[in-house]
């Protein structure tokens, strides 16, 4: 990074720190009632105390464990259907036009019948995460494969590639960045879901653990718990972000 | 055609260039007539027919190096995984690309990205090559050093070659016969045989009074088509 | 050219049909599933007994609420973060950590803080609507064409001329896409948060239908709420056309 980034960076980092001194003021001096507003002192112990004693830790496992079956399960499915429906015209004209129709639906509305379908289950957890992480893969599949450049089906045929090859070597590269950012997208969805169903299910969780902080008032556990989740969703989707760069690198050169 | 012959088709925009090429690689199926392919009819492109494109940068592969890109064809015709590095080093080294096996196709130029292709192509170890306008969309400069390199590379091979061009200048200078469309509908207006001497040189041939002489011909042809 | 149009209509039907009459050939008995006949006949219920508009009302307020608040901060700041390059900078530390927060976290603190009811749910709905509208409101800002910045420099706009004559006129095609994608992201976590939670609306409705065992009103629940989503997308997006024109619609890969 360049010098002047750099000073910036750190400005900014201050700014932060700024407002998290303000933050520490606001509850020191009890300008909201600390039931609803720990101090972040007292945040910060309840995180330590929470990762030394292991809870935490486990309840920070349980939703990466949620989200990771769930967004996986997605992907493999999401890619697949995808594939399938992109690369085929018919099924483009006849099935894409629902599947755009569904996209803007709240996802959270299955709940309801995954219940009653599967009961307050890991089950249920699994297929309501699935079920809203797969739209953004499986969109932007469709969408991928759709707009695979005609000439190199073109070069396909002239080498006679068979069906699976065309698929593997030329369609399934070629919609990869979309592909790749359906599954970032799907990753914050995996995410929600995750906490939603902890927190209606009792799963275990981070979901289920910031419910109990609230009931029992623990503003401290509480807070620890959701500046976790909100460590979580950054940490996932840097991760997501920097293996799309790798597996890009070739898109890189194109800018 | 004959085997080992270099045929040039050219004629004004819109009289069905392509779709003459098209037609010859199979990508397309005749209304009418037939296409044959030592004696058999084309219902579908076939490896031995090469096909080189105008538009190189959409031909190629972007997520491929261009290593990769010429192992695309050696993967269809099922070379063996060994034997393939020392197959793509002799074809990029043929075009006159060796050392940049590495690099990806957007970090080429246009002229480096079209003899990629070729070689793509060459892979194939083609016994006929179709190409359409392939150095329309280059400089002049780079367009001269190609136009050899393709005539020595072809010598080498034996291949029969279709090249359509707008380019007249290009059509006589390549060919071993050219032929000139007519639109609406396309068909054949003139055949001319190129009797110049090979190996041609950009100087020498061009200033040859017979390639003069086709090129009044020609032009005299296409002037009267875009009347 | 009606075959087309109805092409995309035959899936849905076909596959509504045959479940309908998979469902009566069985003689379905579940929890979860019911025949689309049954799922007819319980939304006419619930429309003719007001139960479901009522839901309906109290969801969607909660929805334009969170959205109006929501966007009135994300809009500000996306505005002043767009045109102040030294702010967007200073704060980019703290709108990245604070960002990847799910609004749905937020719940339980809106809980002890606001107990049940509209309140707490309309701030985590403007939370989720913060951010969306920040981040487009501020590429917006962004790619206004510099020579109209230049223009305004030189007829010598005071910064507010500037801000409410300028920028946000050429930046509002896009503001009001980013606008349509948050009412979008707004029903969606009003919804959640009403069936993980909050015991009022149509979360709240689809909830009690599938805990009293009845398959046939929590689906219809489902429909309509899916309803409801398409309807206000449609909407949006004719008055962006009608606002806006086609030029506008560019954006529109979200």
């Amino acid at each position: 990074m360049k010098g002047g980034a750099i000073i910036w960076r750190v400005a900014s980092f201050a700014v932060a720190a700024g407002f998290i001194a303000l933050w520490q003021l606001v509850a020191n001096w009890k300008l909201v009632s600390p039931v609803f507003l720990p101090g972040p002192d007292r945040a910060w112990a309840s995180l330590l105390r929470g990762f030394s004693s292991g809870d935490l830790w486990s309840k920070l496992i349980g939703t990466l464990e949620h989200m990771a079956y769930g967004w996986l399960a997605a992907s493999i499915a999401g890619i697949a259907i995808g594939a399938m429906i992109g690369s085929s015209r018919p099924m483009r004209t006849y099935v894409a036009p629902s599947l755009e129709f569904l996209r803007p639906l709240p996802v959270s509305a299955i709940i309801p019948v995954a219940i009653a379908a599967f009961g307050l289950t890991q089950g249920m957890a699994l297929f309501v995460i699935a079920f809203g992480a797969i739209w953004p893969i499986m969109l932007a599949t469709i969408h991928g494969f759709a707009a695979v450049e005609p000439r190199l089906y073109e070069v396909a045929r002239s080498l006679q590639m068979s069906r699976l090859a065309v698929i593997f070597k030329i369609a399934l590269p070629s919609a990869s960045p979309d592909i790749l950012a359906g599954m970032r997208l799907s990753l914050t969805v995996a995410l929600i879901l995750s906490v939603v169903c902890e927190i209606l299910a009792g799963l275990d969780g981070l979901g289920h653990w910031v419910l109990l902080s609230a009931r029992a008032f623990r503003s401290a556990d509480l807070f620890a718990g959701v500046i976790l989740l909100g460590v979580t969703g950054y940490v996932t989707s840097v991760a997501m972000s920097l293996a799309e760069r790798r597996l890009l690198a070739w898109q890189a050169s194109q800018r | 055609m004959r085997p080992g012959e270099f045929l040039c088709i050219v004629g004004a925009s819109g009289c069905g260039k392509t779709t003459a090429l098209c037609l010859a690689a199979g990508l397309y199926q005749p209304t009418s007539g037939a296409v044959t392919f030592d004696g058999q009819p084309m219902l579908q492109p076939r490896r031995e027919i090469a096909i080189v494109f105008q538009d190189y940068g959409k031909a190629l592969l972007p997520w491929r190096t261009a290593a990769g890109n010429v192992s695309l064809a050696l993967e269809a015709g099922g070379i063996s995984v060994t034997e393939r590095p020392a197959r793509i080093d002799a074809l990029l080294r043929k075009v006159g690309l060796p050392g940049h096996a590495e690099k990806y196709p957007a970090e080429m130029s246009g002229g480096m990205q079209q003899r990629l292709q070729i070689a793509r192509c060459l892979a194939q170890e083609p016994k006929a090559l179709l190409m359409d306008e392939p150095f329309g969309a280059l400089d002049a400069m780079t367009r001269q050093g190609l136009q050899d390199e393709v005539l020595s590379l072809v010598a080498a091979s034996n291949a029969t070659v279709i090249f359509v061009t707008h380019d007249l200048d290009e059509a006589i200078y390549l060919g071993d016969r050219v032929v000139g469309l007519l639109p609406h509908p396309g068909r054949i207006g003139i055949e001319l045989a190129v009797n110049l001497p090979r190996p041609r040189d950009q100087l020498a041939t061009r200033e040859h009074p017979e390639f003069l002489r086709l090129r009044r011909q020609l032009f005299d042809f296409i002037k009267a088509t875009e009347q | 050219m009606t075959l087309d149009r109805a092409k995309p209509l035959l899936l849905p039907i076909g596959a509504l049909l045959a479940f309908e009459g998979w469902a009566r050939a069985t003689h379905l008995q579940s929890d979860s599933l019911a025949p689309p006949s049954e799922i007819v006949v319980a939304l006419a219920g619930a429309l003719a007994d007001h139960s479901i508009l009522a839901a309906t009302r109290d969801t969607l307020f909660a929805t334009f609420a969170g959205l109006a608040i929501g966007s009135l901060i994300g809009l500000a700041l996306g505005i002043a973060f767009g045109i102040s390059d030294t702010l967007d900078r200073l704060m980019e530390v703290t709108v990245e950590a604070v960002r990847p927060i799910p609004s749905i976290a937020l719940l339980p603190i809106a809980l002890i803080a606001l107990g049940f009811g509209y309140r707490m749910e309309i701030v985590i709905v403007a939370f989720a609507c913060i951010w969306p509208i920040l981040i487009l409101s501020r590429a917006a800002v962004r790619s206004v064409e510099p020579r109209l910045m230049e223009v305004s420099r030189a007829l010598r706009l005071l910064a507010a001329q500037r801000v409410l004559k300028i920028i946000i006129p050429a930046a509002l095609p896009r503001i009001f896409v980013a606008f349509r994608l948050s009412a979008g992201i707004a029903l969606i976590v009003a919804v959640t948060v009403e069936i993980a939670i909050n015991p009022l609306g149509l979360g709240a409705g689809i909830m009690l239908a599938q805990q009293a065992l009845r398959p046939d009103l929590m689906l219809a629940y489902l429909v309509w709420i899916g309803a409801i989503g398409y309807a206000l997308n449609m909407l949006l997006t004719v008055a962006q056309r009608r606002l806006f024109g086609r030029a506008a619609l560019s954006g529109d890969s979200l």
